[in-house]
């Protein structure tokens, strides 16, 4: 057997157990909220592993190795400061949400908000900006997966990225979260295989056959080239810009909200306990293949033992590296992990785009549920991955347009969310007022910053200076809104669960 | 509580140990070299600084979570508070 049916042979083994578990998750979703919170009946294992394996992403384990690729440990400042975001989250949204989803019925991150605010306004707000991060985030993890599969099995990208998210559709739409849970383990169990093994490989390579002496060679080949600045603490994006990725890398990760919701769906304070180191542990480990691929693949490059990746395609750096430098097996099974990367986090993505039209766009602007939520949550899946799929097929063609959808991630999420979640679920204060101009004010920031640093191209009207991320600085605009308004707007009457909720 | 905040704070230290052991073990060298890793000093304390200084708190989190996260009160709270008592 050659090393490419190898290859092939070990994704299309996890591709099918990945439709297998959907198959077996259709038999346990019987309603809505199996589809949208599993029955609010998941443990330790379940709920740590989805945790994670979400927030690593394609992003993680293409884009990660990429930035580090091109502006060296600039790009740590937004994996490391990631462990704090878990523990920020745990503490300020992770235990709110559980006391909340015992008090209240909460099927959705819009029904905690319209809970907590009293607020259909509010409601409304958040679903718009959760299906706005939703097409963007899709789109983005839809191309990864067309880059990745067209490159390596030298097919069509249309053909791969439509084959990956019809694996997708399939186990996300019959078996909803309970599905996208427990795939979320086998995809997390692989990403950690994958990394760890990947980590060995990447230093060995760089240390010439000698893991431990990789960091020094590394060291030494950019000092050599004149480059040692990409492994100085603040790499090649200087101290501003590291400092805007820590402030929005700890930050934001308790805005996020297909990581957030995840908090909803907990049977019992003990996986609440329990997730928390599993998810940080799992995480660092996860980051291993994030700091040193990249470094390895440059290393390759700067002592001339590769050629050098073309400007703008920094993102093969992973795939390349993996090709060329790990035996068959452990590229299948790498590979693997970056297709569960993607995977994990598109079906968290559609599960919660699917409960913006079903049940928070339905109560929001029509006052009422659909009669049939699970039905109609499963038609959603496949429409919003349908026109997810179409709408970054066409906006391919379009660069500018994809740069700008990359915007409405994890900066837009944690603006809007931040705020109006990790703050307003433990202040009393907090009024609703503070909570519709905060996620206004952050969405609108994002788009402004981005739209004024992008056009005209000649000349972009505004640039942030030093390199400072659009998306921290929205975030800082957003956090403002919400305390200054909060002060100047009437104190909102709690009842009394609601108390209770943030009081404990 | 007190014992917790006393676990909170060991994991701190030794959080701190971490951190002063990096730039003590990078004092035996001269300025131009790396830390026996490999990585520039400050790196190193980027790298493993951030990285593992949360632990601290999340060893708060696990092994102080029934005393100083959700207290047997506050659950008893909540549970007649779910019951409409």
């Amino acid at each position: 057997m050659d090393d490419r049916t190898l290859i092939l042979l070990i994704i299309g083994a996890y591709l099918l157990v990945c439709l297998g578990i959907g198959a077996w998750a259709a038999g346990r979703t019987k309603s809505s909220g199996d589809f949208f919170i599993a029955g609010k009946g998941i443990g330790t294992i379940l709920v740590g592993f989805a945790a994670f394996s979400t927030t690593m992403s394609g992003f993680g384990f293409i884009g990660g190795p990429g930035l580090v690729y091109k502006f060296g440990t600039s790009s740590f400042w937004i994996c490391c400061p990631s462990i704090i975001g878990f523990a920020l989250t745990a503490l300020l949204v992770a235990k709110r949400f559980k006391l909340f989803s015992d008090l209240f019925e909460i099927f959705t991150l819009p029904d905690a908000v319209a809970v907590r605010y009293q607020s259909e306004l509010c409601r409304f707000l958040t679903a718009l900006v959760i299906l706005l991060g939703v097409i963007a985030y899709l789109g983005t993890n839809i191309l990864a997966f067309g880059t990745v599969a067209s490159t390596f099995f030298n097919i069509d990208f249309t053909v791969a990225a439509v084959g990956g998210m019809a694996v997708v559709i399939l186990y996300a739409v019959f078996g909803g979260i309970i599905a996208g849970l427990y795939t979320d383990v086998v995809q997390g169990f692989i990403m950690l295989f994958a990394s760890v093994a990947l980590f060995w490989i990447a230093l060995s390579t760089a240390g010439e056959g000698d893991f431990f002496a990789g960091p020094a060679n590394l060291t030494a080949a950019y000092r050599a080239a004149d480059m040692g600045e990409a492994v100085g603490p603040w790499g090649v994006l200087g101290p501003m810009a590291c400092l805007g990725f820590f402030f929005l890398f700890a930050l934001g990760g308790s805005g996020q909200p297909h990581v957030i919701t995840k908090y909803l769906m907990l049977k019992s304070n003990r996986p609440l306990r329990w997730s928390l180191p599993l998810i940080t542990i799992a995480y660092a480990l996860c980051i291993l293949l994030w700091v040193t691929v990249g470094f390895a693949m440059k290393y390759l490059v700067l002592t001339g033992q590769a050629p050098a990746l073309e400007t703008g395609s920094e993102d093969h750096a992973a795939p390349v590296f993996l090709l060329n430098h790990a035996p068959a097996w452990l590229a299948g099974i790498v590979f693997s992990g970056l297709f569960a990367a993607i995977m994990s986090t598109a079906d968290s993505f559609l599960n919660i785009g699917a409960a913006v039209f079903v049940r928070d766009m339905p109560r929001a602007i029509l006052k009422r549920t659909l009669v049939n939520e699970l039905r109609g949550a499963r038609i959603a899946t496949v429409v919003l991955a349908v026109s997810a799929t179409a709408f970054a097929l066409w906006a391919k063609e379009h660069g500018d347009l994809i740069a700008i959808l990359g915007t409405f991630g994890w900066g837009l999420f944690a603006a809007a969310f931040v705020p109006v979640v990790s703050i307003g679920f433990n202040w009393k204060r907090a009024t609703w007022q503070a909570a519709a101009s905060s996620v206004v004010v952050g969405l609108v920031a994002n788009l402004g910053l981005d739209l004024l640093s992008k056009y005209p191209q000649e000349a972009p009207l505004y640039k942030i200076p030093g390199s400072v991320s659009i998306g921290a600085v929205a975030l800082l605009a957003s956090l403002v809104t919400f305390i200054v308004v909060s002060f100047v707007t009437p104190a909102q009457k709690l009842d009394r669960k609601l108390e209770i909720a943030i009081d404990n | 509580m007190t014992q917790y905040r006393w676990i909170y704070g060991i994991c701190s230290l030794i959080s701190t140990g971490i951190l002063v052991s990096l730039i003590l073990a990078d004092a035996r060298f001269q300025g131009s070299d790396s830390l026996i890793m490999g990585m520039e000093p400050a790196t190193a304390i980027l790298v493993f600084g951030i990285t593992i200084w949360p632990f601290s708190f999340v060893g708060l989190w696990t092994f102080g979570f029934g005393k100083a996260i959700l207290p047997a009160h506050s659950v008893e709270e909540l549970r007649d508070a779910d019951q409409g008592n």
